[in-house]
């Protein structure tokens, strides 16, 4: 050491403490998203998304609406009632709308086409607050509970599919708003993460499956539990965009995009987060 | 026979093809249709009015290079642009 130079010496010395500083802060990293593994998983044991599912399970096998008709004979796309792995096979094309509907969209069709609802009393109140709780959610709880495991298969067979996905995913790529953002800003690439809450890249497989199969999920932060109309619209407000309209054509789209590129996992959720 | 079975397929897979080029939108088509169904399917709410869905020259070129590399000479071109911009 005494015959370095001493230049040399401090420099070594800066890449040194450089090097030890960029090494602490990714083990801190680390160890910051491995706690917050933890954290997640000690929260899995009793989700509260069980009670939302519960209610949803009610309100499908209730008679209710001016009809007084269950969703019993409610097509979600497997046939009149059939709800187990409907979720997995969502969004997609319904003959009888003529349209792609993703399931909130196709909830709300057979609340106005069977239970005579109109379709603004249908779209109210999509999301709770509070005491104010909203049946969609709760609907939306106990469908997805029953494609828990099954595999995601978003077909896009359809040519009304296919421009769903083509149109999502220009959606997907749009900067605007005051803050010029898109969906893309905070997940296209790995390792983002705002506060907590990880961001998962949807450009890539792993990504697109993960961020997609674990909605619904009950916010601890927020004593909710959320759909993925709700993840839309609520990236949209943060991205300072105006407001989304639910069941709107834009998140049918999306929906649409991510839904396919989830394709191949298992779906896992009404799930848990912050 | 055999071969008029091969023509026939011949003909009818060009058909094909050229019925799915004729059909299939082309990429501008694709974005002005996702614009329109963005503006479509947003409300203003408060001071976050509609016209936050109306790109300037460079987010519009940003969206379309879709995470992909922007030619040179367009990032050049955003960058002039931008740089006049500030004051």
């Amino acid at each position: 050491m005494s015959k370095l130079p001493r230049p040399a010496v401090i420099r070594l010395g800066a890449v040194a403490s450089a090097l030890a500083l960029v090494v602490g802060v990714a083990l801190a990293q680390t160890s910051a998203i491995d706690e917050i593994a933890k954290y997640r998983a000690a929260l899995q044991d009793g989700n509260p998304a069980e009670l939302w599912e519960a209610r949803g399970e009610l309100l499908w096998k209730e008679p209710r609406g001016p009809n007084k008709v269950s969703f019993q004979k409610c097509d979600l796309g497997l046939g009149p009632g059939v709800v187990k792995g409907a979720y997995a096979q969502l969004p997609r094309y319904f003959a009888d709308a003529d349209r792609v509907m993703d399931l909130e969209t196709r909830i709300v069709w057979c609340m106005v086409k069977l239970q005579g609802f109109t379709e603004a009393d249908a779209k109210k109140n999509p999301f709770g607050a509070g005491e104010r709780k909203a049946d969609m959610e709760a609907l939306a709880a106990y469908v997805t509970s029953e494609s828990r495991g099954v595999k995601m298969n978003v077909a896009g067979t359809h040519p009304k599919e296919r421009e769903a996905y083509r149109l999502g995913e220009k959606m997907f790529w749009f900067r605007g708003g005051s803050h010029d953002f898109a969906c893309a800003t905070c997940h296209s690439a790995d390792s983002q993460r705002i506060r907590l809450q990880d961001l998962p890249n949807l450009t890539k497989k792993e990504g697109a499956q993960k961020g997609y199969t674990t909605w619904p999920a009950y916010r601890v932060s927020q004593g909710e539990l959320r759909t993925f109309q709700w993840r839309l619209y609520d990236c949209f407000r943060q991205q300072r965009f105006p407001e989304l309209e639910f069941a709107s054509d834009a998140s049918i789209a999306l929906t649409m995009f991510l839904a396919q590129n989830a394709n191949g996992a298992a779906f896992d959720a009404p799930a848990i987060k912050r | 026979m055999t071969k008029r079975i091969i023509g026939w397929a011949i003909v009818g897979a060009t058909t094909a093809i050229v019925i799915g080029c004729a059909t299939a939108p082309t990429d501008a088509e694709t974005t002005a249709k996702a614009t329109q169904v963005l503006k479509a399917s947003f409300k203003a709410r408060g001071q976050a009015g509609m016209d936050r869905l109306d790109q300037d020259e460079t987010q519009k070129t940003c969206s379309e290079y879709a995470g992909k590399p922007v030619p040179k000479d367009v990032a050049e071109k955003i960058e002039k642009i931008n740089l006049v911009a500030i004051k």
